[in-house]
């Protein structure tokens, strides 16, 4: 903290002011910095905080709109819900979803900043159209896609068969219907994670790259050696917030599929979302969205474990 | 500096800006006022679930209504019924409640038991001059629930069978000028087998949504859905039969082609499928393509005479802050439409007025035929769980027709699950 007036050399009277100048400074910043954090925080609290807290408790009640006095369950709720077949199939949908595509999420922005790191002619051009679709809205791109797949009249299924390729629809094939949604998701948010990469790229020193190219390392060394274990904070960083991202799917999946065939592509929010608003078991829905926040927070605790760490040369 | 400069600074500039447009904008805001209190408009929300043909003819009623009574002015919103009814749910807790709603009669106890319905008291049955004598008795009956009256009726709507004229005709199915209609199962599929050829199919029967169709045959199979606790019985053996009819039609008789999941309006309009048994609200949207097309009542396909059918009804949901006024602009608006159900006749459906489905008017459209119908009207089930069944069902019915679970299977498991909710 500032020193006080006593402590200081009477032979320095310019100095003397400075100090206190510097503890009023500092006091005033911390007030500005609330100040302009004080909105966010309103919103934050009002929007995030109390709703989910609140929703917390109900999930151990058997809260019903209109309901004045819920009384309380106990983990009834999350024994309904964990005993749901409904709810473990979508929870086996929702991993899935995740590990089809996290990958992609991760080794195509990647590769995509990579290259545009190089020199390329118009790679400014390049870094907009890829970050673009990140842009639109949810409904936008899954309409979109859900066009373009479409069996009779999209254009994906006409140039197909163009090929002389019979491709089976997707809509009718479970496995398909996921891997529609995770391509259009893939379109729809690599430029983000591109962002972040070349973000993380820029900040290796240009030196370790001629030190490896010095000792004889090719291209791909130099990628291995060099640009991933220095990219390391990134990617936990674009891993974690792609899981806690993925395991919340809900608007592709609701706008192409409806979680259909049948139930093989109805996600875990779909699942919080119908029990909670179409069949108004209000509790029940809140307690599964608190299952799905667990189930987040083991797999980020996982990840902050697995690749945390620096690399440093 | 600027503090140096003499004349109009930055500053006194922006103080001028500021008091005089807020000088501007108050004096607009009283002007604005007084108008308004001079012509008392009054905006009535109005949510309905016809999304299909016959939401287009509703669209021309209210605007012909706005037209003839320019205090009144109708905001409409039409939402597939699944979507309604969670809008619905969750609005007028919240005290966003539309002012009038179009709903079917089974809806009652979910909604009551939601505490989300007003009565009609008899002062509002006196200004609207509904009288019992005026109405069908199916439809009538139909607003009343534990002995109060939660809605007044506007139609009634049945599950029909639409025949593709000039298919019939090349098929040979054709006497004295009208299609060979099918009665029953053993004709039906015999009338399917006749149009099946090539690239043309017998029938276009629905493979996804809430299953009507399904509903009516589990009804003629003497089974039920739900029993008198209000419990589901859709893995009876009847339901099972029922389903399994409905997919060999694809998949062992081929009559009916893949990947029917919109509605069977559209299929139907291709020509190239001979029937279609669906709901007569589909009926504008073939007079509006122009189609060379027969309505009649829908066959008998298992052992007893059972006919799927509904009907529309006028409800007031509950006000967070009753409005007197807009209380009786939605009186006015619901009589207005009674009074012109042969308008809304054209959307398919048949006017609840008994006095009105005697005239000429009526007797010259097409689906007049299923007022023969009359005594074998089945109405869906008025039970609470009649909403978690119409949410479920639809992913069960895709299990079957993808061939990803059998009857069987798929019914069981649909009736557990509608067991285990809470609601």
């Amino acid at each position: 903290m500032t020193p006080s007036v006593a402590e200081r050399p009477l032979a320095a009277p310019r100095g003397a002011v400075r100090p206190a100048l510097i503890a009023v400074r500092r006091r005033q910043e911390t007030w500005s910095a609330y100040f302009l954090l004080a909105p966010y925080i309103a919103v934050f609290l009002a929007f995030m905080v109390v709703p989910s807290t609140y929703g917390l408790y109900l999930s151990f009640t058997d809260f019903r709109l209109g309901a004045v006095h819920p009384r309380w369950t106990g983990l009834d709720n999350f024994a309904y819900v964990l005993t749901d077949p409904l709810f473990r199939t979508t929870v086996v949908n929702t991993v899935v979803f995740v590990l089809e595509s996290t990958p992609a999420l991760v080794v195509v922005p990647l590769a995509l900043a990579v290259l545009l790191n190089q020199r390329l002619p118009m790679r400014a051009f390049f870094r907009g159209a890829f970050f673009v679709p990140f842009t639109l809205s949810v409904s936008v791109v899954s309409i979109c896609w859900w066009w373009l797949l479409d069996p009779n009249f999209g254009p994906v299924y006409f140039y197909l068969k163009q090929l002389g390729l019979h491709p089976p629809a997707w809509i009718s094939s479970p496995s398909l219907a996921m891997a529609a949604v995770v391509i259009a998701t893939v379109w729809w948010t690599a430029g983000y994670n591109m962002v972040l990469f070349l973000a993380g790229l820029q900040d290796i020193p240009l030196h370790l790259y001629e030190a490896a190219r010095i000792d004889g390392a090719g291209a791909w060394r130099q990628f291995r050696s060099v640009t991933l274990p220095l990219l390391r904070p990134t990617m936990l960083f674009v891993i974690v917030i792609q899981l806690i991202a993925s395991f919340q799917v809900f608007g592709q999946v609701y706008v192409m599929t409806n979680g259909g065939p049948g139930n093989s592509t109805r996600t875990v929010i779909q699942y919080v979302y119908e029990t909670a608003f179409v069949r108004l078991q209000m509790s029940e829905g809140a307690a599964a969205a608190w299952v799905l926040f667990l189930i987040i927070l083991v797999f980020s605790l996982a990840q902050f474990k697995l690749l945390s760490g620096h690399t440093e040369y | 500096m600027a503090s140096a400069r003499r004349g109009v600074t930055r500053r006194t500039f922006l103080k001028i800006a500021g008091a005089s447009t807020a000088a501007a904008a108050g004096g607009v805001w009283r002007t604005e006022r007084r108008t308004a209190a001079a012509a008392p408009n009054v905006t009535l929300a109005f949510w309905n679930g016809l999304t299909g043909p016959d939401g287009r003819v509703m669209e021309g009623i209210v605007a012909d209504f706005m037209s003839q009574n320019r205090t009144i002015k109708i905001e409409q919103q039409q939402l597939p019924w699944t979507d309604f009814h969670t809008k619905m749910l969750t609005a007028i807790p919240a005290g966003q409640a539309p002012d009038v709603a179009i709903m079917h009669t089974y809806e009652k106890p979910r909604y009551v038991q939601s505490g989300a319905l007003t009565e009609f008291t008899d002062a509002d049955l006196a200004a609207l001059g509904f009288q019992q004598k005026d109405f069908a008795p199916r439809a009538w009956d139909g607003g009343i629930y534990q002995g109060k009256r939660y809605s007044v009726p506007l139609d009634i709507h049945a599950m029909c069978l639409y025949m593709n004229n000039t298919l019939f005709k090349a098929a040979g199915l054709w006497a004295n000028g009208k299609p060979k209609a099918p009665t029953n199962q053993a004709e039906f599929l015999a009338t399917c087998k006749a149009l099946t050829k090539g690239d043309q199919y017998g029938v276009a029967w629905l493979q996804r949504g809430v299953g009507w169709a399904f509903q009516m045959l589990l009804w003629q199979n003497g089974g039920d859905m739900f029993d008198a606790q209000g419990e589901p019985t859709l893995d009876s053996p009847a339901a099972i039969e029922a389903m399994q009819f409905i997919q060999d039609l694809n998949k062992k008789y081929h009559y009916t082609p893949e990947g029917i999941t919109g509605n069977p309006a559209e299929a139907f309009q291709t020509g190239k499928i001979g029937m279609a048994v669906h709901g007569d609200w589909l009926t504008p949207a073939f007079v509006a393509a122009n189609m060379d097309f027969t309505v009649v009542p829908a066959p008998t396909f298992f052992k007893q005479r059972a006919v799927w059918a509904g009907s529309h009804q006028f409800y007031l949901p509950v006000q967070r802050r009753p409005d007197s006024a807009k209380h009786e602009a939605a009186l006015v608006f619901i009589k207005w439409i009674s009074a012109h159900s042969l308008a809304w006749a054209q959307g398919g459906h048949i006017p609840a007025r008994s006095g009105l489905t005697a005239t000429e008017g009526f007797r010259a459209r097409k689906q007049a035929v299923l007022l023969a119908d009359g005594p074998y009207w089945h109405f869906m089930p008025a039970v609470p769980k009649i909403l978690v069944e119409e949410s479920l069902i639809p992913a069960a019915q895709e299990q079957i027709f993808l061939g990803r679970a059998t009857p069987k299977e798929a019914l069981q498991s649909l009736n557990d699950q509608i067991k285990r909710a809470r609601i």
